[in-house]
């Protein structure tokens, strides 16, 4: 044995062989390293899932890779590896048709590719000769499985029959021997088996392993040359992801431009509608080093690209809006994509795009969520399915799905499991004592269920499958499929690259975020229905700004369905706050984050606004970036600014800082980069206090996880002042618009049409012969409620009736039945959906009630057979109760137009002495209450530290519970469980008595036995 | 007599046996017809007195209904005992909630039914419907346009008809019992353990009508060694202090030359105190020609869990590859071509291996990690003078074992 001789492992799985490969690209570069490999080879499953990622570290540990795959070719494995950058382009192009599935053919693409095949007796080896000539191999492995020997023979054999060469290899899954635990765990989670009925779906030993070469030279002591062979592929297989060139699309230039020159007659041609004719020095040198970045970076067709999309949705009167950190940009602001101008705000371009970053600016865009579709099938047209594709997103186990895949493969019965789950919400693994767990439901062993919990925890984040990313595009001037493999997605109009967003940014790729905005779809509905019943046109650019009736129901925290500042504790900041101007709204939206609260800046702001405090600059230099904010820091910007200009810090090297506290903190590291001490000392060295540069060093942490910039809080401010000011004065138009824009926000559409009730909306229910579709507003404050509140009902059915209805109306359900018949196939009309019909109540106008209805539908429908049969009258069913109709009407549709549910219970509770939640306001600081109530929402914001809040409601209004963590720990299964809540506790009032809060120290259900 | 889900299942089945001839085991479940025997046993309440000394006897108290229909027993199984008299059975499943309706009618059907049943109740509360009485109240007519067939046999159910025939219950698994010695440090203490199990010995043999003609005695030692022994008895019995003094006499005369981790006993023959029983050894054994007969037999001679065919299972353990079926099935699992020789000892034993002895390294094993965690290298050890083994080293053990031999 020569142990000079190197060694290049070229057959390695990693993790994106999904649930097979059970080891990341970094655990497999890295232990390749250490053992001292010459080369690795990756042959994932059918794609290039793992190149990216693999390719990234093994550029940082210097060791030389080689993409390539596995596929399945005329009953063989078959890896293929790209030999140079033509041979790569081949490899996207071989799996982007294998996952076609459309017939393709090997010899097509075979040119610059190296093709290994393991020996074994295979009928095409002369046929994959012609294909690969001179670039083709076996491969043999020693997996000590009892057919190593026979294994051997055959090679020999094939050898001797092909003159082909052949390379060692072990065909590794796994970085180390001890990960074979967790690829038994994902091989029957693959194969839905139980470990115990797996049997050989899994491998008999652990020795699919990186071995070191000593291991792979003593087990192929025989045949040395099968070893040394894997180097002569090595050093054949150059190819590097570095090599790609990516272009972004220009082909529709017009002629004689360029694609700076076209962005800047664009930009141009903005200035003259948003400024006029004599826009100012500054805006003018503002532009003109926006472009001159752009131009320098290259970036221009990614502009262009973006406003031709725009262009798309104007057409087609799609409402949207960019958001994020490309408002911080005129330039956006010009071309018409985002709608704040960031020169009055006073914004930085640096947050947006930086020399420094080396990476692609981010353009997210808002479109209607339910015309987004439109717009990438508009892409889809205009660039090609070989030139666009979604980006994927990589589906990881996360912990819910790792208890139950993983119990289920442990045979952990299903119930434990569900105790499982529901113990560890909110809270990680690590985080629960073991004794909790065993607590909720005994395992019969316990050393058998710690391994259960390892397991869990070490499957989290694993890759499971390939999903699509939400709206992320990729688009290229070459042919996409060159580049990087494309494959269907699951909704099949759909094409997604291989790779998700991460890979993507390393690798230079532009993405185009078309993302979906539900208040877009509800603003647009709501000035049609405006429109319609008010004869008012409005759009987002004529609401009339700084309304004050808009500002003092703000004020009144009176935002049940707006955007953004519905939540509670958004509705808490309101009356202190007190927002009067559209920069308010911008602050009110920034202020309640993560990042301000973990800074401590909320209540500062709050003390300097209200004039409790003195306004104080740390250092004269910072008044005129902190004066909008009373000195407090609430935006990036202004600490990216404040970076530059106390600790000299360039404007990319700002936006660095921000991003390299966000990494400090993903990374656990307590230590503070070179970047960081320069901020530190720069804002010391300026004699601004310790104490302060720390706060501002904690809020940058804060901010680069969740933080807003002030850009992306003022597109956001821009329509949550659209969305207040369509519920101030048009409240009947906006509930409906907000129904007919389901699911979206944070109320479900009984609070909505409750809150809507107390602005003096009525509602009428669903009716056969008067319902629509959507949700209807009729009249001024009267809503006729539609077929789409009505869960399981399809849409084709409605549609239908809704057509009928306007031939003459139904007179009775035979009527009914018999016009439907004809009009949908006899297939399409079921049982099913006369049954949500029915229950929805919507037979009220054929003098059918709800019980009558379904005693007919059951007596015409039995078997499916559309037959009607005359009524039979004789059995009286027995009358619904007030309170069944609410109960029936949540069922069918999840609202009711009866009574508040509460009101019902009105005299079951009166013994309980508890108090309503008019009567709340009246209660005096400190005072004890019992209250009872329907629980709307609940909330544990990460930042909460474990402290849950809880809104109420009642007949009149909401109320607002605190919950402390020991409270919420004690009272976990009613708190989170029930929907009907007695609480005890201490009534807590701010100075001005407009905040009230209740802090619960007692909570049981209104109803214990119907809990189970 | 109706017995929900009790625990164990065939065991308190047979010992009901010696209560009444007729009982039913469906599902988890265990119907008795008491009405033929209760004058045996000097009325219901004597019957029911016998019965809960059953119950106390096997430590197990399901919950459990004496009713007049077994259309309504498991609907009425509301509580632990429920002795409900005669005409009281249908008031009470009347005002029952509508969701008994899913177990009520014949036990037969009730599984497979389960979701139309739920599907139909569901639809019933719909109508406002909230006990059975108010299905009682809608027109046959109208529940068998509306409902069809299980809507019309729920409905006789209900009114106590269409009573549904049993299939009876007959015991066939070999009797054993053991018990854990790990903790017992005298025979007296060994003594005691028996004596309290012989009750439930014996009301098994009860159920079954039968005496025990032999039993083995199994002893599990600490050093891994099994000691068999075959006791013989004659006059046949099952009376519990005989089998007592039987075993007391055996267990004296016993020498064990490790500690006794564990002792069961298997009753190997036993013949019937009635007329029925099929007798192995009589001459009608020349009618079995097929081969398939002849397993049968074998089967029904030495145990069902000792004769069969051979289907080989999807496991890389040798000693769990296969297992044995009954009746043969046509597309068994084939079986990888492993190097693995055809003679395997049931159980690997330590193997000393010397220096005339050669390796050659097979097969690696790590299985099992959830439970037991198995971790061999395999090996094919070939003697100077030709002989083939196929032994394996234990990492865990850190031992040598054999495991077969080839060829």
């Amino acid at each position: 044995m020569d142990a000079s001789i190197d060694f290049a492992e070229l057959l390695v799985k990693t993790q994106y062989s999904f649930l097979e490969g059970a080891s990341s690209p970094e655990e497999i570069v890295s232990t390749a390293t250490t053992l001292g490999y010459s080369a690795l080879g990756i042959v994932d499953n059918n794609g290039l899932y793992g190149a990216a990622r693999t390719h990234v570290a093994a550029k940082k540990h210097r060791l030389p890779l080689i993409i390539g795959t596995e596929i399945e070719w005329k009953g063989s494995p078959l890896y293929l590896f790209a030999i140079n950058h033509h041979g790569y382009g081949n490899l996207c192009e071989l799996i982007t048709a294998l996952h076609q599935k459309n017939a393709w053919d090997l010899e097509h693409f075979a040119k610059d590719l190296y093709a290994i095949v393991p020996a074994l007796p295979f009928a095409h080896y002369d046929e994959l000769h012609s294909f690969f000539p001179k670039r083709l191999s076996l491969s043999c492995s020693f997996s000590l499985d009892g057919q190593d020997q026979e294994r051997m023979r055959l090679a020999e054999q094939i050898i001797s029959q092909t003159h082909l060469p052949c390379i060692a290899s072990n065909k590794p899954l796994y970085h180390v021997p001890q990960r074979k635990i967790l690829h038994d765990v994902l091989r029957s989670i693959q194969h839905r088996k139980t470990l115990n009925s797996a049997g050989f779906h899994l491998l008999p030993n652990c020795e699919r392993y990186l071995k070191s070469k000593e291991q792979i030279l003593s087990l192929f002591r025989r045949k040395p040359e099968w070893v040394s062979h894997t180097l002569d592929i090595a050093s054949l297989c150059t190819f590097s992801l570095d090599e790609i060139k990516y272009r972004y699309p220009n082909e529709w230039l017009p002629e004689g431009q360029t694609s700076d020159s076209y962005l800047r007659s664009l930009v141009m041609k903005g200035v003259l509608e948003r400024f006029g004719t004599s826009p100012s020095k500054s805006i003018i040198s503002q532009i003109e080093h926006e472009l001159s970045l752009i131009q320098e970076l290259e970036y221009s067709d990614y502009f262009l690209t973006i406003w031709d999309i725009i262009q798309f949705a104007k057409s087609q009167h799609i409402l949207f809006q960019g958001r994020g950190s490309a408002a911080n940009s005129i330039v956006c602001y010009l071309l018409g994509i985002t709608a704040i101008d960031p020169h009055r705000l006073g914004l930085l371009f640096e947050r947006f795009i930086s020399r420094e970053r080396h990476e692609p600016p981010d353009i997210d865009i808002d479109f209607e969520h339910e015309r987004r579709e439109e717009v990438i099938q508009y892409i889809y047209q205009r660039y090609g399915r070989d030139r666009a594709a979604l980006t994927a997103e990589v589906i990881c186990f996360r912990k819910k799905s790792a208890l139950r895949e993983v119990g289920k493969v442990l045979e952990i019965p299903t119930s434990s499991i569900d105790s499982y789950q529901r113990i560890s919400k909110r809270r990680s693994l690590k985080d629960i004592p073991i004794e909790e767990f065993q607590a909720s439901a005994p395992p019969q062993d316990d050393t058998f269920f710690s391994k259960y919990l390892m397991l869990c925890q070490e499957i989290s984040g694993f890759p499971r499958h390939l999903g699509t990313h939400v709206g992320g595009f990729v688009l290229s001037q070459d042919k996409l499929s060159r580049n990087i493999p494309i494959e269907t997605a699951a909704r099949e109009t759909r094409t997604i690259v291989q790779w998700d967003k991460n890979d993507l940014d390393q690798l230079n790729f532009t993405r185009v975020d078309i993302l979906g905005l539900g208040i877009l779809t509800a603003l647009r509905k709501c000035f049609s229905i405006i429109k319609e019943v008010y004869q008012v046109d409005l759009d987002l650019a004529s609401i009339p700004a700084e309304d004050p009736r808009v500002y003092e129901s703000l004020c009144k925290a009176d935002t049940v369905g707006l955007f953004q500042i519905e939540s509670r504790a958004q509705m808490n900041m309101l009356p202190r706050l007190k927002p009067k101007t559209f920069f308010d709204l911008v602050v009110q939206i920034a202020l309640v984050r993560p990042g301000p609260i973990q800074g401590e800046m909320v209540h500062p702001y709050l003390k300097r606004r209200q004039g409790l405090e003195k306004v104080e600059y740390p250092h004269p230099d910072l008044e005129s970036i902190l004066q909008k904010t009373y000195g407090v820091p609430l935006f990036q910007e202004q600490i990216m600014k404040m970076a530059m200009k106390v600790a000299d810090f360039s404007g990319g090297e700002a936006d660095e800082l921000r991003r390299a506290m966000g990494i400090w903190r993903r990374d656990g590291r307590n230590h503070l980069s070179q970047m960081g001490e320069k901020f530190r000392s720069g804002l010391i060295n300026k004699g601004i206090s310790k104490e302060f540069a720390d706060r501002i060093f904690s809020q940058i942490e804060g901010f680069a996880e969740y933080g807003f910039p002030e850009s992306h809080a003022a597109s956001f401010a821009l329509l949550a002042y659209a969305s207040a000011y369509l519920k101030c004065y048009y409240p009947d138009a906006y509930v409906t618009a907000l129904l007919n824009s389901q699911p979206m926000g944070f109320y479900p559409s009984h609070t909505l049409l409750y809150d809507a009730s107390r602005h003096g909306v009525t509602a009428q229910g669903i009716d056969i012969n008067f319902s629509h579709w959507d949700n209807q507003l009729l009249e001024p404050n009267k809503v006729r409620l539609g077929f789409r509140e009505i869960k399981g009902l399809r849409k084709d059915t409605a549609l239908t009736i809704e057509a009928l209805q306007k031939e003459r109306p139904f007179f009775s359900l035979a009527d009914f039945v018999e016009r439907l018949k004809k009009v949908l196939l006899p297939t399409a009309l079921t049982k099913r959906d006369l049954f949500f019909l029915a229950a929805a109540d919507a037979f009220q106008s054929i003098h059918l009630n709800r019980r009558k209805a379904f005693w007919e539908i059951q007596g015409l429908y039995l078997k499916d057979d559309i037959s009607f049969q005359a009524m039979d009258t004789t059995y009286l069913l027995p009358k619904e109760e007030a309170w069944e109709t609410i109960q029936s009407d949540f069922n069918a549709m999840g609202v009711s137009l009866g009574q508040h549910p509460m009101s019902f219970l009105r005299t079951e509770i009166a013994s309980l002495r508890t108090l309503d939640t008019r009567s709340l306001l009246q209660c005096h600081h400190n005072q004890k209450v019992r209250h009872v109530g329907m629980v709307v929402s609940r909330q544990m914001p990460p930042t909460a530290k474990g402290v849950l809040f809880i809104t109420l409601e009642d007949e009149w209004g909401f109320s607002n519970l605190i919950i402390w963590n020991d409270v919420a720990q004690k009272y976990r299964d009613p708190l989170w469980t029930e929907t009907f809540l007695i609480v005890e506790g201490t009534i807590q009032k701010s100075a001005n008595a407009e905040i009230t809060h209740l802090i619960v120290d007692k909570c049981t259900s209104l109803f214990p036995r119907t809990s189970q | 007599m109706y017995f929900q889900n009790p625990k164990p299942l065939i065991s308190i089945a047979e010992s009901l046996i010696s209560i009444t001839p007729k009982v039913f085991v469906v599902e988890e479940d265990i119907y008795a017809d008491i009405s033929p025997t209760e004058k045996l046993f000097g009325g219901e309440q004597r019957l029911i007195q016998k019965v809960e000394t059953l119950l106390d006897l096997f430590q197990t108290h399901p919950p459990w209904v004496v009713t007049e229909k077994i259309n309504w027993a498991k609907a009425l199984c509301i509580r632990e005992k429920n002795i409900l008299k005669p005409g009281e059975s249908q008031a009470l499943l009347l005002s029952l909630p509508i969701d008994s309706l899913v177990c009520c009618g014949n036990p037969l059907l009730i599984k497979n039914e389960e979701k139309a049943r739920v599907e139909l109740v569901a639809f019933l509360k719909k109508l406002g419907l909230h006990f059975c009485s108010d299905f009682l109240k809608i027109p046959p007519a109208s529940i068998s346009r509306r409902f069809g067939k299980l809507g019309v046999s729920l409905l006789h159910s209900l009114q106590g008809e269409n009573e549904p025939a049993l299939p009876l219950f007959e015991p066939n698994e070999p009797i054993r019992f053991s018990i854990e010695t790990e903790s017992l440090f005298s025979l007296e203490s060994l003594l005691f353990e028996i004596e309290r199990v012989l009750p439930l010995l014996e009301a098994r043999l009860q159920g079954r009508h039968t005496l025990i003609q032999q039993m083995n005695l199994s002893f599990f030692l600490e050093n891994k060694t099994q000691l068999n022994t075959l006791i013989t008895f004659s006059p046949m019995t099952r009376e519990p202090a005989v089998i007592l003094r039987v075993l007391s006499e055996c267990l004296n005369q016993m020498q064990w030359s490790s500690p006794l981790r564990h002792f069961s006993v298997q009753i190997t023959e036993s013949i019937t105190t009635s007329a029925s029983q099929l007798n192995l050894l009589d001459n009608t054994e020349e009618r079995f020609q097929e081969l398939g007969d002849y397993v049968y037999r074998m089967r029904l001679r030495f145990g069902e869990r000792n004769v069969g065919f051979p289907l080989l299972q999807s496991t890389y353990l040798p000693e769990s590859s296969w297992t044995l079926i009954w009746p043969p099935q046509e597309n068994a699992f084939v079986y990888p071509p492993h190097k693995r020789p055809l003679f395997l000892f049931s159980n690997p034993f330590p193997f000393d291996l010397n220096r005339q002895w050669s390796l050659t390294e097979l097969e690696h094993l790590n299985l099992d990690w959830w439970k037991t965690s198995i971790h061999r290298h395999y090996f094919l050890a070939t003697h100077q003078q030709g002989e083939k083994l196929w032994v394996f080293w234990d990492l865990q053990k850190k031992k040598w074992f054999c495991h077969g031999c080839f060829d």
